[in-house]
């Protein structure tokens, strides 16, 4: 019984954790733009994070090192550094992102200015890191994350035309005034918001942390494989009803409040009120995840003391690391820079250094000598060589496209 | 490059240094975490054989050993924030294990400079914080 809580909970999280806000962003703003024309793009990522995370986490219970010290250790102090700052800052700018996504639903909820929110989430971070045992707010934010099947709900309510929506999937639709470029640009924004580096950091420090056995693995297989599609599929709700609503009408996505407007439109204020549950949920999950991801960067890469379950005292770097990116990033939140900007800014650098991460991982996962009878097997290898491939593809696509599209303007 | 022995044993034993020595985790006896070796000390014997003689650990060693603008300028904010500690030196007699974390025989309070910045954020920053200090001080 306890075994299939477990479970529970941990495909819960990983479909919360598959949406942040940058998914809730992008995926709206490209149905909006798009209709379903960069589904692929999310089937493919789906696909590719699976294989990325599966791979991280067998590799961190085999060694006991986390996907960080590899980097530096397998890779180099100085090529080390080069992908450990670049998937800090990526991660950094996600936090960003993510608080400020937590300051906005709450202002979907209360109409009180997100700018306030802002500093109050920040603190209440601080303060969740420091005494409350993670698991308690993973199961918490893992639950109430479900509320956002409302945009499954949604999409079925609208009554769309599934001969259309079908075929915008399989014939992908270029509106006039939409170049190829442009259409590329957004599909790699799309790849970076769902193939995230701070997913890959987080899955395994945990294993690390936890001292994962084969059986714990085998777990967060199950979880991995059966959570990560479900967020997929979430995603392509979130995409499905701003092509249904805002698509035919060709309405620009620009605010937060867009992306569940649709559910509103289709199941009433409680529907509305439940999906922005939803997504407090979801960005309040990833601003957890992405403010330890971040620290777990650089402090693995430096070698200190880090993570959830040690003594604050016994990892005080670490612990003021945490401290001092809340602080840092709700200062600039509080700039009142756009969130929507900052969170495509945050994908996209995110889908720049996604291979540098992915790299170090795929070479440890390949000894032998490291991983005993864990190393890569045809399969792990197939995959993670596909992706390596994209991701490298998109890596180098990502800059010409912004400065070609002047970001997707 | 090959070093030769290295634990205070009779033992032979070939090393990559780059391989199995640079940049990995050290840890001491208690399994605290120290830093990781960000450089280390060579000797040359008069017929050229180089031998591991001590692994060295922090940022102002990481900084010289990067070097670039990058390098220089951690090393400088090094040894001003260490303030006359030379840089934590570990000879190779201490090392107890090698794999997958270099373990130390001793513990880290015998290390002369180690753990200087941890030290430092515990009691001037996080201990300052109510529930900062842990139930077993």
């Amino acid at each position: 019984m306890r075994k299939i809580l477990t479970v529970t909970f941990g495909i819960l999280t990983a479909i919360g954790g598959f949406i942040d806000i940058g998914d809730l962003v992008t995926d709206a703003l490209i149905g909006a733009r798009f209709g379903l024309g960069l589904v692929w793009v999310t089937i493919l990522a789906v696909i590719g994070i699976m294989t990325y995370a599966e791979m991280s986490a067998r590799v961190a219970t085999a060694t006991h090192l986390p996907a960080f010290d590899l980097v530096r250790s397998r890779v180099g102090a100085r090529l080390g550094l080069a992908a450990t700052t670049g998937s800090f800052f990526a991660t950094f700018l996600a936090l960003i992102a993510e608080l400020a996504g937590v300051a906005l639903a709450f202002e979907l909820l209360t109409s009180v200015s997100y700018l306030l929110f802002i500093p109050a989430v920040a603190a209440l971070m601080f303060v969740l890191v420091w005494r409350i045992p993670f698991e308690i707010m993973e199961r918490i934010y893992g639950v109430l994350g479900l509320a956002l099947l409302a945009f499954v709900v949604a999409v079925w309510h609208l009554g769309p035309d599934w001969g259309d929506l079908a075929r915008q999937v399989t014939h992908p639709p270029l509106p006039s005034g939409e170049g190829l470029p442009t259409y590329f640009f957004y599909a790699i924004v799309m790849l970076g918001a769902q193939m995230t580096p701070y997913e890959v950091i987080f899955f395994s420090s945990e294993a690390v942390e936890k001292k994962w056995t084969t059986a714990d693995l085998s777990t967060a297989r199950l979880n991995v494989f059966i959570g990560f599609p479900l967020g997929g599929l979430l995603a392509i709700a979130i995409q499905a009803v701003a092509a249904i609503v805002y698509f035919p009408l060709g309405i620009e996505v620009d605010h937060l409040s867009q992306t569940v407007m649709p559910v509103g439109l289709a199941l009433g204020r409680v529907g509305l009120a439940v999906v922005i549950l939803g997504v407090v949920a979801a960005t309040f999950g990833a601003t957890l995840e992405t403010v330890m991801s971040s620290g777990y960067a650089l402090g693995q890469y430096w070698g200190w003391t880090w993570g959830k379950t040690v003594e604050r005292d016994e990892a005080a770097r670490f612990n003021t690391l945490l401290l001092c990116l809340l602080v840092t990033a709700a200062a600039i939140g509080l700039t009142t820079i756009n969130p929507i900007t900052i969170t495509i800014y945050a994908v996209f650098f995110g889908a720049v250094v996604l291979p540098f991460t992915y790299i170090p991982i795929l070479i440890a996962a390949n000894d032998r000598a490291l991983m005993g009878e864990h190393v890569n097997g045809r399969l792990a290898n197939g995959l993670g060589s596909v992706f390596l491939f994209v991701t490298l593809l998109a890596s180098m696509a990502a800059l010409p496209l912004l400065l070609a599209t002047k970001a997707g303007l | 490059m090959k070093g030769d022995p290295v634990d205070g044993e009779a033992r032979e034993r070939q090393l990559d240094v780059a391989r199995d020595l640079l940049d990995r985790l050290v840890v001491d006896r208690a399994g605290i975490v120290i830093g990781r070796v960000d450089d280390v000390e060579l000797s040359q014997d008069d017929d050229g054989t180089l031998a591991v003689v001590a692994l060295l650990i922090g940022p102002q060693v990481w900084g010289r050993r990067v070097g670039h603008r990058l390098g220089r300028w951690v090393e400088g904010i090094a040894r001003q924030l260490r303030a006359g500690h030379d840089p934590v030196r570990v000879p190779v007699a201490d090392v107890e294990a090698l794999d997958p974390s270099i373990v130390l025989r001793n513990r880290v309070d015998d290390i002369d400079g180690a753990l200087l910045a941890e030290r430092w954020f515990r009691d001037n920053l996080i201990r300052r914080i109510p529930g900062g200090t842990s139930a077993s001080e």
